[in-house]
């Protein structure tokens, strides 16, 4: 499969590709599945969370989702460790833009910031790419809600609905005919859990295998991001009838 | 010795200032628009030594053309007025400009229109109405005199005619004309002040 071409990032082969940023793309697909849904009051970004030993402690940042700033969350698909690096790399403009302009950054701003640099790994030789692949669900008042997805060689684009990782075929032809345009937030919630599960490589999900996010506004209308677990992830487990499209 | 003021109302604001270029004891010139246009929906006016008057308003002219192009729609008057403050305090410690600055905006998100009052330590202050250099002794009492909550586009032109009859009347300075920059809904509009 290697040939003289995938050596250098830079280099196209004769088919007018460029081997190691596909290889990238290809290490993304082999990671967990996430699942984006874009809705009229909030963005779900749902992951499958991670096989981990009886041993393992999480640690404060270990799984697929993070916090970006305020207005913007963020999932990971791929290599994490260079995941951390973009992150930290883009906090630190969401900061400086804070401190410049005293307004949060434009989730598209960021999304571009953060693809100009993974784009850059595919102009200069002697490094590899960044592995990751980021989704990203944010609110900003300009645009309102947003669903972003970027890959290694720094393409974006803007979704209703979108899915990385292992089932992403699968699951984004779900939502595809699934979708609801103007859906609600709990729709959103529904929908991104069925299709998760549904691409998940067990048979038999249970609720411990779901890392589910969401941004929205609060009752005072300040952007919240927090995590849908316990009580509230079960009924929306029931909602999806997860359990019960995997008994049949 | 630049004059400078304006007063804001809920969907509206209006700068003035003088036109007036001085110089050691020459005039050097009588049409100055001392009240520079940011994107469709600012003003910024700014007294104080001319050639950092210049370089730092069109500084700051540009950059926000640019951050409009780049992002597809311009700031809002607050982030362009902390971002003119950044920048300003930047410079300070190492060289600084000269300039005090009026910021007069319409937000379209919200339909409010804002003022912003800055000095050239980066002082950032919203207000209502504001006035900088010798102007303001004089001005600023006419100002707090005619200001309303709810006052009219109207009355705020007519608030700052008083201003300037009270600065023809008791300043010093030969100042024959002022002009003004209306912004509203509907963009920027420019008066002559003295009729």
């Amino acid at each position: 499969m290697a040939s003289r071409y995938d050596r250098r990032t830079t280099t196209f082969n004769p088919d007018g590709r460029l081997l190691q940023v596909e290889y990238a793309i290809e290490h993304i697909n082999q990671d967990a599945s996430v699942i984006g849904v874009l809705a009229r009051d909030g963005v779900v970004l749902a992951a499958e969370k991670k096989e981990t030993s009886k041993l393992f402690i999480p640690t404060k940042e270990s799984g697929k989702l993070y916090k970006m700033d305020d207005h913007i969350l963020v999932s990971v698909s791929g290599v994490v460790a260079d995941a951390n690096f973009l992150i930290d790399y883009g906090r630190l403009q969401c900061q400086r833009h804070l401190y410049s302009h005293h307004e949060p950054f434009y989730v598209e701003e960021l999304v571009k910031y953060l693809c100009n640099y993974k784009h850059s790994y595919t102009q200069f030789g002697s490094s590899r790419p960044f592995g990751v692949s980021f989704m990203y669900g944010g609110f900003d008042d300009v645009r309102g809600y947003q669903l972003f997805c970027s890959d290694p060689s720094g393409n974006f684009g803007s979704w209703k609905a979108h899915a990385t990782g292992k089932g992403s075929v699968n699951a984004i032809s779900t939502l595809k005919t699934e979708y609801t345009q103007d859906c609600s937030l709990k729709e959103a919630l529904i929908l991104a859990t069925k299709v998760l599960a549904k691409s998940m490589d067990t048979t038999t999900p249970d609720a411990n295998k779901f890392e589910i996010q969401i941004i929205t506004k609060n009752d005072e209308g300040q952007i919240i991001q927090r995590r849908v677990e316990g009580e509230e992830l079960n009924k929306i487990l029931a909602d999806a009838k997860v359990f019960e499209d995997n008994k049949k | 010795m630049d004059s400078i003021f304006g007063i804001c109302g809920k969907d509206w604001v209006v700068v003035a200032c003088d036109t007036a270029v001085n110089r050691s004891i020459f005039t050097l010139k009588h049409d100055d628009d001392k009240i520079l246009s940011l994107n469709t929906n600012k003003v910024l006016a700014c007294s104080g030594e001319q050639t950092d008057r210049y370089q730092f308003s069109n500084y700051i002219q540009k950059n926000l053309e640019l951050q409009a192009y780049l992002t597809g729609h311009e700031l809002s008057i607050e982030a362009s007025a902390q971002y003119m403050r950044t920048e300003l305090a930047k410079a300070l410690r190492k060289a600084p400009y000269q300039v005090n600055c009026l910021i007069g905006g319409f937000d379209h998100l919200n339909g409010e229109a804002k003022l912003f009052w800055m000095d050239y330590f980066g002082t950032l202050q919203q207000v209502t109405k504001g006035a900088h250099g010798y102007a303001g002794y004089f001005v600023n009492s006419v100002l707090d005199n005619n200001y309303q909550v709810n006052m009219t586009l109207e009355d705020g032109i007519n608030t700052l005619k008083k201003c300037i009859v009270e600065l023809k009347t008791r300043f010093i300075m030969n100042q024959p004309t002022f002009i003004g920059k209306i912004v509203t809904k509907e963009g920027i509009r420019v008066i002559n002040l003295t009729e």
